[in-house]
């Protein structure tokens, strides 16, 4: 510690420190542009001069390190006339627009103007003007009021992981830019608009949609993945205009990812408005009383045989709810785990609930980890972020999985298996791990052989030290492989690999509701907290070959999210019964009998519980459109006419209450480490006819809500296959072609994208809907023999001819 | 053609006026690389040479005159495995200045030299030069001398049996003229675009690729080897006191003989101007930028009287500088002469903070309204106070640089801008008296 002088005022503060981290610390404000804390020091706004005693000259806050007995004046005359001087700068090429700026009223320039500017500018020459560039659907440019600040050129190299904007040309005419016309791509880059301190870079789904000033702020929880980042959304008389990131420094810091940031325009787009039912072939809206009749006198004849599919960004209410409701009704059937394709995971893994088995911020100080079978820059961006500031302390972060996921940190080891290969190569690193521990071998893993997975024993072996000999590791299953057809191998063997290399064993779930889907009882094998249940079947069963007369789905859409959504189609086909409880129009809703209208996330309550334990709780920001009501109201009304016992709650909390004692009957806790898998088999690779598909999602194609987000979808452009260069080439197939892939359930037609990234024998084509046609999401695909020779067709081919 | 005493001896330019004097047979006849072999192989210890340095008076002939014995003290020691740099300066683009590219062209290997025992000294085992973009036959003489160097010996591993390891690279700079600001050469010989650093930390804690790392100008390292010969108190003695040695005066602008002339510090700047066969066409002495154009101009009558060093030139209110020592005569308009320079500083400010990247256009563009014929009076008044403004508000020296020929032009020449400001336009172009070789320049 040293201690400074303030204003006069003595105070402690950790040496080293640069003086601005000081004053914000105490309180004492020092205006600033271009200094942020979670970037680099750049220190060329020049607006935090203060004045230091024994120096000649100003001295910048966000770059003069605090020493002993420091004198700091923070506000004398000559630090006030030094930051006029700096405004008076700034102003002078500045367009002033503010009266059509959508930064008016949260501006820092217009805000630091009237606090420490002067009335009139002397300056009489001509001004700058620059001319814009288009960075894509996401963010609107106007370069004109750029100060030059470069916090979203740091943000881009620190934070985002890669450079996407950068410095044109030099002094008054330097320019901020893409360099090349290209459009920002990064999953991080909203937050480039939130650290732009001027008008340059703002939202482009949110342009001129309000005035800061007049919306209301609703704090929230993004329910899309299991960072669980804090969030608010803003609202105008009920309107949601737009949503922005809410600083937590236990969990998102001040970042939200865009699938975050903008998912929320879906609020206005495809909503089921009001209650529906089918008759004969066409929709009929009808009153609630009317839908009710209809879902009440299907269940009823239905009984007990229902099945009941959830989605895993539901609240933890709503999912207890479901399960309360059709347990009630004597059913068993009841699954969120949509695109699990392992039947036996149960067997296997009798409680995988995919606890991240640390805290977000231990990920940061990590000195080595492995990520099995994911791709966390997409799947739980700030988790990744996290790891991506352990990679910058020097930790040895790897990767292992079927394809080379295009990465922005710089991993140890990123291997990629053979096609088929996943538990085989889990295998090998566990029996690498094994090698180096020197404690022998374990027998299942005697047969492991790097090779035959496709892997280079070195690199394995060299991936196996750096999990040992860290001071603290971490295996990390992945979202792709928590939902393989041999998850329950490849969880039992990735365990075990973390236990011989003494790693902490975690998962990275899927969506922002898996715990507490886990934990509420949405599986089919425990009820909630984990208690004893008569077991039910997977939905890899009961949307499948094994329907039920009746079927209950709730926020999902299993016909593109299903494990294979052909098989599930044909499930819906033979149900008699089916009863969407929905937010938006979907494959799904359309296929079913009685659409009940819910309230999408923004304009629910209730709670999630992250991947790394954490229950968090959110109200609503708006009424739900037309006629639609929170879910939690709508299975509570058909409980307790249905007879349910013990459904007559009033308030959401009645519901959470309960669900929070599931939570905490399951160990659900902050940092808690998921349950032990169970004892490793040997491994079996998977093996098949033509390309083996992984169908690791797209981050703007993930869950219902966000593929009906507007802006977000124009980002996604549309689901693309990327195979091998060698595959290609073999098949006379170029960049770009649209090409017929052929699977087990049926065929798609898709733009082919060429990756050196995914081996021969592989073809990514991620879940969703232009793919949902081709049946098991990890099946087996041919490129159709009509695609043989180069078909030179355009790629806007309409999917759903396929 | 000037003339220097018979007797007299060139110090960093010596070989100038030999044939090819920049091969390697050249400079060992004029006794090159013993200098080197005295230290490395006569076993100096670091911190001899360094005090050998330090007597010697030697400073930054770059601009900043900072002792350089003394900065070279300031490296760490090195530590095992890392790396630290010696960085040579040879970026050279203050307008007027061209000192450097004549002993590159001259006397390479005295350059290479001295960076070998730089690079002992501060237990530095890689050098970069970075040369100015625009130079090629400098940069060809250079990359020659280290190609004769390394197959002689001179440079790469264990030097005369000593141990010592040296490597030399060139890095040619793309022609920013902020390149030449020590940190921001260190980032352009890491690749990137040449912004400044801010400062604290300095180049001895983090320099290149966040390396110790010291930067040194041509002059300075080309005079270390007759330093360590002769001796630092040798070298001393050719100076003042407090300036100790000679140094390179670029002379241009208005004299018979514009040209480089090494000589004694402390020489009157009247001899200086004699040697460049004074004022040109009998012309009167006007003003004189003394350092180039990024220190203070004075009037005749101040220059007339003083010595060059930087002890007499910072009591004359400007600075030694580069040592380019620019002359106008009377047919100079000094506003279109100011106008001219704010352009140059408008046109290379690296635009990183807000005071120069701003205050630069503010001050070319008022400039430039007053001699087209469209000042205002208050004019005067807001130039010096936004030249206050980014005077010691900036990153690097650069704002004091872009604020001198405005702030002291203003200050001896006032009635000239208001000539122009009453007259709306310049008297000097309207009588037919201004220079014409200035004015094609502007
Ligand atoms: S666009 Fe915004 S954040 Fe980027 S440099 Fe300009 S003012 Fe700063
Ligand atoms: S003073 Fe000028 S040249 Fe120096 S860093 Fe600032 S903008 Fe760049
Ligand atoms: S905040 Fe310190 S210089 Fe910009």
């Amino acid at each position: 510690m040293a201690q400074i002088f303030i204003n006069g005022e003595a105070h402690e503060v950790p040496e080293g420190q640069m003086l601005i981290e000081a004053t914000d610390a105490l309180g004492i404000d020092v205006p600033r542009f271009c200094y942020h804390r979670g970037l680099s020091v750049a220190a060329n706004c020049r607006m935090c001069l203060v004045e230091v005693a024994n120096r000649k000259t100003p001295a910048p806050a966000c770059a003069t390190p605090v020493s002993e007995g420091m004198e700091v004046q923070t506000h004398s005359e000559g630090a006030l006339e030094a930051r006029r001087a700096i405004m008076e700068f700034l102003l002078i090429n500045h367009p002033l627009d503010c009266p059509i700026c959508d930064q008016g009223g949260e501006c820092d320039l217009q805000d630091f103007a009237l606090a420490h500017g002067s009335g009139h500018s002397r300056y009489r020459e001509p001004k700058r003007a620059v001319a814009d560039e288009d960075l894509g659907p996401l963010i609107e440019t106007e370069m004109t009021r750029c100060i030059h600040c470069t916090r979203c050129v740091r943000f881009g190299e620190e934070v985002g992981g890669y450079a996407e904007l950068g410095a044109t040309f030099r002094g008054e005419e330097m320019e901020i830019g893409t360099y090349v016309g290209r459009t920002v791509e990064s999953e991080l880059s909203g937050n480039m608009i939130d650290l732009c301190p001027v008008g340059a870079l703002t939202s482009k789904p949110y342009r001129y949609k309000a005035r800061v000033w007049e919306m209301r702020h609703h704090p929230t929880i993004c329910p899309h993945c299991p960072v669980g980042c804090n969030m608010k959304v803003e609202e105008v008389d009920d309107e949601v205009k737009r949503v922005l990131p809410v600083t937590n420094d236990a969990i998102n810091e001040d970042w939200i990812c865009d699938k975050g940031r903008y998912s929320y325009e879906a609020v206005h787009h495809d909503r089921v408005a009001e209650p529906h039912i089918k008759v004969g072939d066409r929709w009929r809206a009808v009153s609630w009383e009317t839908a009710f009749n209809a879902a009440l006198k299907g269940l009823r004849s239905v009984g007990s045989d229902l099945a009941a599919a959830v989605a895993p960004t539901a609240t933890v209410e709503e999912q207890w709810l479901t399960q309360h409701l059709v347990r009630g009704l004597g059913a068993t059937d009841i699954d969120h785990r949509l695109g699990l394709a392992d039947p036996d995971l149960d067997a296997g893994v009798a409680n995988a609930t995919p606890l991240l088995g640390q805290r977000l911020v231990d990920l940061e100080a990590l000195d080595g980890a492995l990520v099995i079978g994911g791709n966390p820059r997409k799947d739980q961006p700030l988790a990744n972020h996290r790891l991506r500031k352990a990679v910058a302390r020097g930790a040895r972060v790897s990767a292992l999985g079927p394809v080379r996921y295009p990465r922005n940190l710089d991993h140890f080891r990123d291997l990629v298996h053979g096609p088929g290969q996943a538990a085989p190569a889990v295998a090998a690193v566990a029996k690498a791990v094994a090698e180096a521990g020197g404690a022998g071998v374990p027998a299942n893993l005697q047969g492991a052989d790097a090779e035959e997975a496709g892997l280079d024993p070195r690199e394995v072996q060299e991936l196996a030290d750096s999990l040992i000999h860290g001071r603290q590791t971490s295996v990390l299953v992945g979202t792709l492989a928590q939902e393989d057809p041999q998850a329950g191998e490849l969880i039992r063997l990735a365990h075990q690999a973390a236990r011989l290399a003494g790693a902490a064993f975690g998962y990275l779930a899927a969506y922002g509701n898996s715990v507490g889907a886990w934990a509420t009882g949405c599986v089919p094998h425990r009820g909630p907290g984990g208690d004893p249940v008569r077991e039910g079947r997977p939905a890899a069963a009961f949307l499948a070959s094994d329907p039920r007369r009746g079927i209950l789905t709730l926020g999902c859409d299993p016909l593109v999210e299903a494990a294979d959504p052909v098989a599930a189609q044909a499930a819906f086909e033979a149900a008699e019964l089916h009863v969407a409880i929905t937010s938006h129009w979907s494959a799904t809703a359309r296929a079913a009998d009685v659409v009940l209208p819910m309230a999408a996330y923004p304009e629910n309550e209730g709670a999630y519980a992250s991947g790394e334990g954490r229950l968090q709780a959110f109200g609503p920001a708006a009424s739900p459109v037309g006629e639609a009501r929170p879910a939690w109201k709508i299975l509570r009304v058909l409980a307790h006419t249905l007879g349910v016992p013990e459904s007559e709650f009033v308030e959401v909390g009645e519901i959470r209450e309960r669900a929070e004692a599931a939570l905490t009957r399951a160990g659900i806790a902050l940092g808690a480490s998921p349950p032990e898998p169970g004892p490793a088999l040997e491994a079996e690779p998977r093996s098949g006819p033509g390309l083996l598909r992984v169908p690791a999602r797209h981050i703007y194609h993930d869950d219902l809500f966000v593929r009906r987000a507007p802006a977000l979808q124009e980002q996604f452009g549309r689901l693309t296959a990327t195979i091998s260069p060698e595959d290609a080439a073999e098949r006379g197939v170029d960049e770009g072609d649209a090409v017929r892939f052929e699977g087990p359930g049926g065929s798609a037609r898709l733009p082919v994208h060429l990756d050196g990234g995914v081996p021969p024998g592989v073809a990514w084509i991620p879940a969703g809907e232009d793919a949902a046609s081709l049946g098991p999401a990890f099946g087996w695909v041919r490129l159709s023999d009509r695609a043989a020779g180069r078909t030179g067709e355009a790629v806007t081919a309409d999917p759903s001819e396929a | 053609m000037p003339s220097y005493p018979d007797d007299y001896e060139l110090v960093t330019l010596a070989g100038a006026f030999e044939e090819e004097p920049h091969t390697l047979q050249a400079y060992l006849d004029r006794g090159g690389y013993t200098a080197v072999a005295k230290v490395l192989e006569g076993g100096m210890a670091r911190d001899e040479v360094i005090a050998e340095v330090k007597a010697s008076g030697l400073r930054g002939r770059g601009g900043a005159g900072f002792p350089t014995g003394l900065k070279w003290s300031f490296m760490p020691p090195a530590e095992g495995g890392q790396p630290q740099y010696l960085a040579c300066n040879a970026d050279e683009a203050e307008p007027g200045t061209f000192k450097d590219r004549d002993i590159m062209r001259y006397n390479p290997h005295q350059l290479v030299e001295g960076m070998i025992i730089g690079g002992y000294a501060i237990g530095a085992t890689v050098g970069y030069i970075y040369i100015r973009g625009e130079f090629w036959e400098p940069y060809v003489r250079v990359q020659r001398a280290i190609d004769e160097a390394y197959a002689a010996g001179y440079l790469g591993r264990d030097l005369f049996d000593s141990g010592v390891d040296f490597d030399l690279h060139i890095h040619r700079g793309a022609g920013a003229y902020i390149a030449g600001e020590e940190t921001a050469m260190l980032e352009s010989i890491e690749g990137k675009k040449a912004l400044p650093r801010f400062k604290p930390p300095f180049p001895a804690n983090y320099g290149i690729f966040g390396r110790p790392t010291t930067v040194n100008n041509v002059e300075t390292l080309a005079s270390v080897p007759p330093i360590i010969n002769r001796g630092g108190q040798w070298f001393l003695e050719l100076g003042t006191p407090k300036s100790g040695g000679t140094k390179i005066f670029s002379v241009s602008g208005h004299v018979a003989w514009p040209g480089n002339y090494e000589v004694p510090m402390g020489t009157p700047f009247a001899e200086l101007l004699e040697l460049a066969g004074g004022v040109r066409d009998g012309n009167r002495l006007k003003a004189v930028i003394p350092g180039g154009p990024s220190v203070p101009m004075v009037p005749a009558e101040t220059i007339l009287e003083t010595r060059l060093d930087y002890e007499a030139l910072g009591e004359a209110g400007t600075m030694l500088g580069a040592g380019s020592v620019i002359v106008m005569d009377e047919t100079t308009c000094i506003v279109r002469a100011v106008e001219r320079l704010a352009k140059f500083f408008f046109h290379e400010s690296c635009g990183q903070c807000t005071p120069c990247r701003e205050g630069s256009g503010w001050l070319h563009r008022v400039i430039h309204r007053i001699e087209n014929g469209a000042g205002r009076l208050e004019d005067l008044d807001t130039l010096l106070h936004v030249g206050s403004r980014i005077e010691g508000h900036t990153i690097c020296a650069f704002g004091e640089a872009e604020v001198a020929p405005v702030a002291s032009s203003i200050e001896h020449f006032r009635e000239e801008y208001e000539a122009h400001i009453h007259g709306k336009g310049c008297p000097m172009a309207a009588s037919g008296r201004v220079s014409r070789r200035v004015a094609e320049a502007g």
